[in-house]
């Protein structure tokens, strides 16, 4: 209730910023898919990685509808589909409204994919990222909610696994637009944000398809601490 | 080689090769329009494309056979189209309808302000109620700044559009509150009961409301409880006026909370001079619980439980002003509240409740001894089916009510016991009501509510009609017409009880512009009265005196304009309300204007935020035109004119940490000008020997007011992520 107050303090032009920052393509690492499905699906969430275009999202989208009808028992298309809205909210120049609409249809994909028994781990980071979605359209009177959801979010992801590198670079980003008075700012976050570093060098997502995202723009937030030292020395 | 090739090709579907089929086409709306970004695809397969700009479509595909060809968008009904495919060209033009249901474009905006986070039709956030300058965390004093009330300060209840304040019923989680204000005594404003940090969203709505909600003349305030508390924490409240303590705690699907609060004037009125001559400053003790419990996926059951218990005495004029008298207050007041919603099947899903409440209330003007005692049970049930058709939501309930009160008096402590009026009543309801999305743009609410009191032993029907038209993205016209009963007022119904329900019938139209954080809101309304209960003043309590015939109305136009984005870190709205009413109900002997209405009212809020102070200030400017008053000295009646009402109130709001803890300093202060507002006269029963008449000025207690308080959130470590709330 009185917390509300000190998201006047949360900066939403900030947040956009960091998702704009391109995410990461999948890894390579793991063995290629072979079946017909698999591939085209991999495919598609290549190009899902690879662009930050709101209307290639909004194309990403809908060939993962396709996917999703292909095998309608198989939770990747539609975890992937909410992502895909959830970065779309990001990239987004438009409105509130509009911002707030990805986002429910987002929440829609999502409660699909958990009905689908994906990965709970997984899917609490992407609730999480997509709660700072909710925040940066309204920071202001959205605090209370979103903030404590996007925070509840990530304790049950990390209770579930730990090694889930994604929950700390999404918290990195939560605590890097919290003012530092309140514990949060860049130095806070930078500790986070090596934690979800050190979490990415031994990931091993569990299939060639399952999450991996997230890399890329971590690599991007520590490229930029490594460009202003002072900023990074602050803690 | 060439023409091997051809022979190839054109052999190609005989030999069973891979046969390619290209299909293209365009899809469109209802009104031919072109739709870009349909998805259209094979279902099953991954072959497919998204309509460009012009809605075209064009993908090759090397499935064959019978398929089904998918299309969908959001806001669309999805559609299947069996289609053959055989290789070569295929040239499909296709159609997809509006899901009326699932645009649910249409709001119907008329009549009501609703603060929440969740709804992007809301014109306020919940945080407004709390934040705004003046309103001192009163929810009726955060509303009286909107459009359509008029300030009485001596009352410090909501006074809507000309109708008296007991005309807007508060409902709490669906369920109508009895006594939604604490005691009083005249001269001394009534607060609201309940805190508006409970809340999640507030509506309130002046006009036109719902077939859902009854009893309620002019106008109906909405608070919607919060749901589960997020997180585990202590409050500690320490303020200039009382001190509070709370605590929360969470487990996975349940939350409990309780609280305790004490509130004593005394020490403030000891540093800040006050004009009434306080006995005893007003105090209060009170506690609460509530209880927050998930069931299932989406049900949710609450039971929230206040307890409060004040006192205040204060010296005033005796009725024929030969002396000065002690009139103490002491009210007592219960009320428990338990809630259920859960979704059932096909999409119904439920909502029902019942709420408890007992107030008693005791006015001791020098020995006499006045007691009210009201309790009532109050249960409803309510099925929502938002998906009964494609075009339309229906919603049906029941509400039924059992109430009690009794009025007792007695001359002196020793003195016989007068019962001077009681009654029990029962009152049943049922409304039902469907929002219709007629066509492309157009929606419409059509409901309809009937309610039978045992107590009258009438029974009345009351239609309800809104119609809303979305003129373009952001903007939209609506207009509502409806009927609305309500029964006399306790201290009516205990002289006398064959009454009519008193009546109200409200036609208005809104045009409402929102775009980019900016809102503008012009309502124009038309009220009639009928049926008001009306009694002739030499004799109060002589139940031939009542009637119901009592006529009225009230007109005019309100104005909101809200603005969040032209200046920098500042919200700002003015609100402005222009009223044009009379009736005759109660003691008024013809129509006149009543002393609770003002002609021209307006209220201008602004926020601002110092990022860098952490501190957000905010001022509330209102100004209310001269309100009438029943002049002695004079012929006619409510003639009078009192001085127009002023007020300037500031606040800020200080963000900062106490070893470690979230703390929020807040201060605020009213009336910084320190204008004299005069809110009323009050005469002397019996003129004085020479023929005149005294009076005294109804003022406030103190010119302004000033209030510190200091806000302590205890939890492990306030903004630390890595910490799981328990």
């Amino acid at each position: 209730m009185k917390k509300t107050l000190f998201t006047l303090a949360l900066v939403a032009a900030s947040f956009a910023a960091s998702a704009q920052n391109s995410p990461a393509a999948p890894s390579t690492a793991t063995t290629q898919p072979t079946d017909a499905y698999s591939q085209l699906l991999a495919a598609t969430i290549q190009e899902l990685m690879s662009t930050g275009d709101p209307a290639q999202l909004k194309q990403v989208d809908a060939k993962l509808e396709r996917a999703a009808s292909v095998k309608p028992q198989d939770w990747l298309p539609r975890y992937y589909q909410a992502y895909a809205r959830v970065v779309t909210c990001f990239v987004s120049k438009e409105d509130g409204d509009a911002k707030d609409k990805y986002l429910d249809q987002a929440e829609t994909a999502l409660a699909q994919a958990r009905k689908l028994g994906g990965d709970e781990s997984e899917l609490l980071v992407l609730e999480a990222y997509l709660g700072q979605g909710r925040l940066m359209v309204s920071p202001m009177t959205r605090f209370a909610t979103y903030g404590s959801q996007v925070a509840a979010a990530l304790s049950k992801a990390k209770k579930l696994n730990p090694a889930n590198p994604r929950l700390y670079l999404v918290q990195g980003n939560n605590v890097y637009h919290t003012p530092e008075m309140f514990g949060g700012g860049a130095g806070a976050a930078k500790l986070l944000y090596d934690e979800a570093n050190a979490r990415f060098a031994v990931f091993k997502p569990a299939s060639a398809l399952a999450p991996n995202w997230g890399e890329r723009q971590l690599k991007a937030r520590l490229a930029s601490y490594a460009s202003a030292p002072v900023q990074a020395a602050a803690k | 080689m060439k023409p091997f090739i051809l022979v190839l090709l054109l052999l190609a579907p005989l030999l069973g090769l891979a046969q390619t089929t290209t299909l293209r086409g365009t899809v469109r709306d209802d009104h031919g329009q072109a739709l870009p970004g349909v998805n259209v695809f094979l279902r099953g397969s991954f072959d497919g494309a998204s309509t460009d700009s012009v809605g075209a479509f064009r993908f090759e595909t090397t499935q064959t056979g019978a398929q089904t060809l998918q299309l969908s968008l959001l806001g669309y009904v999805a559609q299947a189209v069996p289609v053959q495919l055989a290789g070569g060209e295929l040239q499909l033009p296709l159609k997809l309808k509006a899901d009326r249901h699932q645009l649910g474009g249409v709001v119907i905006t008329v009549g009501s302000f609703e603060a929440s986070d969740e709804k992007r039709s809301a014109v306020l956030k919940p945080l407004d109620i709390v934040t705004t300058a003046g309103a001192l965390g009163d929810v009726a004093g955060a509303l009286n700044a909107l459009p359509g009330t008029t300030r009485v300060g001596d009352e410090g209840k909501l006074f809507v559009r000309g109708g008296a304040a007991g005309e807007t019923k508060t409902y709490l989680d669906g369920l109508p509150v009895q006594n939604p204000y604490g005691g009083s005594v005249p001269s001394v404003p009534a607060r609201g009961r309940f805190s508006p940090f409970l809340f999640k969203g507030t509506v309130f709505s002046t006009g036109g409301y719902s077939a859902e909600y009854g009893q309620a003349l002019s106008a109906v305030v909405l608070l919607n409880t919060t749901d589960l508390a997020p997180e585990s924490q202590t409050g500690v409240s320490l303020m200039s006026v009382g001190g509070s303590l709370s605590r929360v705690q969470r487990w996975e699907r349940t939350s409990v909370a309780v609280t305790a609060d004490y509130m004593n004037l005394q020490p403030y009125y000891g540093l800040v001079p006050q004009s009434f001559g306080w006995v005893k400053a007003p105090q209060s003790l009170g506690s609460s619980l509530s209880l927050r419990h998930r069931t299932g996926e989406a049900g949710m059951l609450k039971v929230y439980g206040v307890w409060q218990q004040q006192q205040l005495a204060l010296r005033q004029p005796n009725e024929a002003f030969t002396a000065d008298r002690t009139v103490a207050l002491r009210n007592g007041n219960g009320y428990l509240n338990a809630t259920f919603r859960s979704p059932l099947s096909r999409g119904w899903s439920l909502n029902t409740g019942a709420a408890l409440t007992r107030d008693d209330n005791q006015v001791r003007p020098d020995a006499m001894y006045l007691r009210e005692i009201e309790q009532s049970l109050v249960g409803r049930l309510v099925l929502t089916n938002d998906s009964a058709g494609t075009n339309w939501s229906l919603k049906l309930g029941a509400e039924a009510l059992g109430q009690q009160y009794r009025r007792t008096y007695q001359e002196s402590s020793d003195a016989p016991v007068w019962q001077a009026g009681s009654f029990t009543e029962r009152r049943g309801a049922a409304f039902a009501e469907a929002d219709i999305s007629l066509v492309d743009r157009l929606g419409a609410r059509v409901g309809g509510r009937a309610e039978y009191s045992a107590l009258l032993g009438r029974w009345n029907a009351a239609p309800r009609l809104a119609l809303a038209w979305q003129v373009s993205e952001n903007s939209s016209v609506s207009g509502a017409y409806g009927l609305f009963y309500q029964t006399p007022a306790n201290d009516l119904l205990r002289v006398r009880q064959d009454l009519r329900f008193e009546q109200a019938r409200h036609a208005l139209v809104t045009y409402q512009y929102a775009r980019d954080n900016r809102t503008l809101r012009l309502e124009a309304y038309d009220k009639a009265y009928q049926h008001l209960t009306v009694f002739d003043a030499a004799q109060p309590n002589n139940p031939a005196s009542y009637r119901s015939a009592g006529t009225g109305y009230a007109r005019g136009l309100d104005l909101y304009w809200r603005d969040r984005k032209t200046l920098k870190n500042t919200d700002y709205w003015v609100s402005y309300g222009l009223l044009d009413t009379r009736r005759q109900a109660r003691q008024d002997p013809r129509l006149a204007v009543p002393t609770f209405a003002a002609r021209h009212n307006l209220s201008v809020v602004s926020k601002y935020w110092i990022a860098k102070a952490h501190t957000q200030v905010g001022f509330t400017a209102s100004y209310g035109s001269p309100r009438r008053y029943q002049d002695l000295t004079q012929e006619g009646y409510n003639q009078g004119r009192l001085p127009s009402y002023q007020d300037l109130s500031f606040n800020a709001s200080y963000l900062t940490r106490i070893r470690g803890q979230f703390t929020i300093l807040y201060v605020s202060m009213s009336n910084v000008l320190g204008r004299d507002n005069v809110y009323g006269y009050r005469y002397a029963t019996q003129a004085s020997p020479d023929g005149t008449y005294a009076r005294t000025a109804v003022t406030p207690s103190a010119p302004r007011m000033l209030f510190v308080g200091l806000f302590i959130s205890i939890n492990k470590k306030p903004v630390d992520l890595n910490t799981a709330p328990d």
